[in-house]
């Protein structure tokens, strides 16, 4: 056999080991664009509540307004976002992995996870503190920079595409804290529209 | 002759030791079976391909008890790392030598 052509093939075999062996390869991109519509709705309801209740949105050290029900009424819409959202990705990454012949179930599942879940649960808890001094403005801006950076990170144990995702979730975030009136707005953004956008990308790209 | 070709290494001309040496490379460990479930090989087949390499130094074997269970794991050695890594440069250098 000719060398260049084994050559070739031999570095795309090492290539290839090497990421299965390292890379959670099952992250679907249905699961991102159902994500992002799981986000759209959430962030539609917000808006309808915030407005229903005649709330206008808080920077620090301002009061609010609005009626009592809306801080209660927000959070829950933010964790049922959360849970659906987590629902909907574990369904079509878990129908990816039977599709590919992946295991479910593997080392590089845990580094992935392990590399997302401790900076969004240090967010979450975060996002806590800001609900107890009451800063309800900063919010999403919070939650933009710490989901971007758990990207970020979990970026490295998947398609290193995430990376840039998680890159474009902090500056929105950031841009949310120097504008909390854009907050909703922003969070829809990257939480809804970025991960649908992402989501057909991966999937044009991985699973056509 | 092109010399880059002497460069390759001979423990890594076979494609199963090549794919055992790329995991090994990533991973700080790991053991038989995920590394079967990787390669695709039966077990004879892993453990044959594994002996040679760990007789040449480039891996370490490690046994121990998950449980009641006897695991198997396996890490590259720094020696192992190089000449693993000496073996890419080598097919690099070939592949453009090729295309001049």
């Amino acid at each position: 056999m000719d060398e260049l052509e084994s050559g070739l093939r031999d570095l795309s075999a090492i290539r290839s080991m090497m990421e299965r062996a390292s890379k959670f390869l099952s992250l679907s991109g249905l699961s991102g664009v159902s994500a992002g519509l799981v986000a759209l709705a959430g962030a539609w309801t917000a808006n309808r509540a915030i407005q229903q209740s005649g709330a206008h949105i808080v920077l620090p050290g301002e009061h609010g307004g609005g009626e009592a029900w809306l801080e209660g009424f927000l959070i829950a819409d933010a964790v049922s976002v959360l849970v659906i959202a987590l629902a909907c990705s574990t369904f079509f990454s878990v129908r990816m992995a039977k599709k590919k012949g992946h295991p479910l179930w593997g080392p590089t599942t845990t580094y992935m996870l392990a590399a997302l879940m401790i900076p969004l649960a240090a967010g979450g808890a975060f996002c806590g503190l800001l609900l107890f001094h009451a800063l309800y403005g900063l919010i999403p801006a919070v939650m933009l920079v710490f989901y971007g950076l758990a990207l970020l990170n979990a970026g490295n144990f998947t398609f290193s595409e995430v990376r840039y995702l998680g890159m474009i979730d902090i500056l929105l975030g950031l841009t949310a804290g120097f504008q909390p009136a854009l907050g909703l707005i922003l969070w829809a953004g990257g939480f809804g529209i970025l991960h649908i956008v992402y989501g057909i990308l991966l999937y044009a790209k991985y699973e056509k | 002759m092109i010399p880059a070709i002497e460069n390759l290494n001979k423990a890594f001309d076979n494609r199963i030791r090549l794919a055992i040496m790329s995991v090994l490379s990533v991973r700080e460990e790991i053991d038989f079976n995920d590394l079967k479930e990787m390669l695709g090989v039966t077990d004879g087949n892993l453990a044959t391909h594994v002996a040679v390499l760990e007789r040449q130094k480039y891996l370490k074997v490690k046994k121990s008890f998950a449980g009641r269970k006897p695991r198997t794991t396996y890490t590259i050695t720094e020696s192992g790392g190089k000449a693993f890594a000496g073996h890419v440069d080598a097919l690099e250098e070939v592949i453009r030598g090729r295309r001049k």
